[in-house]
């Protein structure tokens, strides 16, 4: 079965009461993804994370941020938000073009992950604390939704999970998706594109969602127009 | 006088374990604070330490305001020049979005070298990137930040600056009367707060009170005097002056509050008389074991509703 998830673009959950955006993730049944569409957004995003994921205590907070700030600071921010969340914490990060930026997610799930990392002969070797409270938290590398078949290579082959845009991945072939714990995002428009079949080998799948479709925040199952409906279960299983 | 908690100071806890509780504790920390009726709750800053020390304080208050609806949420303080002022400004801007306003933001310049090397920043440079950013951010402020201080300088700095001063618990008691003089003397307005590491004990447990201030007495010793904290009347006291930093570590010693609340409340009202506004005792000692913050937030709530001055 593949896992479903919701995402919430940043810029509103950011401008969101907070009571709104609890009553929200109140009715998800899987993670709830803020994501951040540049920097600024991305800077605060983990203070919000916060809020949310002590507020509303069983809920799976995702943060989709962008790699821009120091991959240091970046993870010290998000080791102690998994610990004010006692684990419940996913993190993908976006990367940008090229291959700095995939080397900083890289980075990142290293210091993340515990280990002590060589950041040159003048800052030496670095180890973050808190741990995080996860076992095995490697960070996802975003894609979005302009990245092309040639920018999802490199990310494929670097062995970090991805978060893709569905279009992407029903144009790559399997043999790449399968086995990488892919989660593709989709931003859906009417209820009505959520017939559209899961790709194989994607593993995960994550709804975009807008609040800003009415004067209030939708209740997920609610239905109308700009409200969103409970996908139906996806039609291909992935391969085992 | 009032009455603020310091709940993430002196951790010291478990390095080899899961650094999970610690922070479960600080959440449950802040709500009982908040419930009791403590005017603010503080938090401070290390990178790199293994116990679990927070680096990052507006992501932790971030979840305080979470179960709190009330208590001012500090940090105390923020080591500005270690980070990116647009981080600072857009991180502040989000606490005061989600705790309401409740948002006093306590900065320094920073003691310890090793913080500054792995996080690629230059050390000598911190003074003045510190009055830049402080720049920076005050717009995304909505009243005064405050400035920590240890000496009389670091109080002309703060009144400089237009920010209150927040005096460092490396201060003795003598030394914190003359850092508030030499605020007041340089055109400060603001208030003037003092961190005090706190153990709040009842009279059956006074025979431990000589044990705690050894301890104290070695970790200044340890700590504060290697990252060139301490200082008296006449200023900063070098490792290389050993009988005058034999001194200085003795006085900032007695002058942790360590005491039943009937002398913790007469130290309260000598410090008010002094020029203490805002008293922070900081109780979070991970080596005093599990649970005690708890019990020491409940114990202290006995100074609440009372005046302070003299």
């Amino acid at each position: 079965m593949t896992a479903l998830g919701f995402a919430v673009p940043a810029a509103e959950a950011l401008t969101v009461s907070p009571g709104e955006l609890r009553r929200l993730a109140a009715t998800a049944e899987g993670p709830l993804w803020l994501v951040a569409a540049d920097v600024e957004e991305s800077r605060a995003l983990p203070l919000t994370a916060a809020a949310l994921g002590v507020a509303v205590p069983r809920l799976r907070v995702g943060v989709g941020l962008v790699a821009y700030d120091d991959v240091v600071r970046v993870t010290e921010d998000l080791c102690v938000l998994d610990n004010l969340l006692d684990g419940r914490l996913d993190v993908a990060v976006a990367p940008g073009r090229g291959r700095a930026g995939l080397a900083r997610v890289e980075t990142l799930a290293r210091l993340l992950g515990g280990e002590a990392v060589d950041l040159g002969p003048e800052r030496g070797r670095v180890r973050v604390y808190p741990r995080s409270a996860r076992a095995a938290p490697a960070p996802a590398v975003l894609l979005s939704p302009g990245a092309t078949p040639a920018d999802a290579g490199p990310v494929l082959r670097s062995g970090l999970p991805v978060m893709l845009p569905h279009r992407l991945a029903a144009s790559l072939p399997i043999a790449w998706r399968a086995g990488r714990a892919a989660a593709i995002i989709e931003t859906l428009h009417s209820s009505a594109e959520l017939d559209e079949p899961v790709p194989r080998g994607v593993t995960a799948r994550v709804l975009v969602m807008s609040l800003r479709v009415g004067p209030s925040p939708p209740a997920l199952g609610s239905t109308g127009r700009g409200a969103y409906t409970r996908p139906p279960p996806p039609k291909e299983e992935p391969p085992r | 006088m009032r009455l603020g908690l310091g709940i993430w100071t002196m951790q010291a806890g478990d390095a080899a374990g899961s650094h999970a509780p610690p922070y479960r504790e600080f959440l449950e920390s802040a709500a009982l604070a908040d419930a009791l009726g403590f005017d603010s709750l503080w938090v401070s800053e290390h990178h790199f330490v293994a116990d679990g020390y927070c680096p990052s304080l507006l992501v932790a208050l971030a979840g305080a305001a979470a179960v709190t609806s009330r208590i001012g949420l500090g940090t105390g303080a923020l080591v500005l020049p270690l980070h990116d002022p647009a981080v600072v400004r857009a991180q502040v801007a989000e606490l005061r979005r989600l705790a309401g306003g409740r948002v006093e933001l306590g900065l320094a310049v920073g003691y310890r070298r090793e913080e500054f090397t792995a996080l690629g920043l230059e050390w000598r440079t911190r003074e003045r990137r510190f009055r830049e950013s402080i720049a920076a951010v005050r717009d995304s402020l909505e009243r005064p930040a405050w400035a920590a201080a240890a000496t009389g300088a670091g109080a002309r700095r703060a009144a400089r600056l237009g920010c209150h001063v927040l005096v460092s618990p490396a201060a003795s008691d003598e030394t914190a009367a003359a850092i508030a003089r030499a605020y007041r003397e340089a055109g400060g307005i603001g208030s003037v707060a003092l961190m005090r590491d706190t153990w709040c004990y009842a009279e059956r447990e006074a025979p431990r009170a000589a044990e705690i201030a050894a301890h104290l007495h070695r970790l200044y010793g340890v700590q504060y005097a290697s990252w060139g904290l301490l200082a008296d009347t006449a200023g900063p006291v070098g490792p290389g002056d050993r009988e005058r930093l034999a001194r200085v570590l003795e006085r900032v010693t007695r002058s942790a509050l360590l005491g039943t609340v009937d002398s913790i409340r007469s130290r309260r009202r000598t410090l008010a008389a002094a020029g203490v506004d805002l008293l922070i005792l900081r109780v979070q000692w991970g080596w005093l074991g599990g649970g005690h913050v708890r019990g020491q937030i409940e114990r202290l709530a006995a100074l609440l509703g009372e005046r302070g001055g003299s």
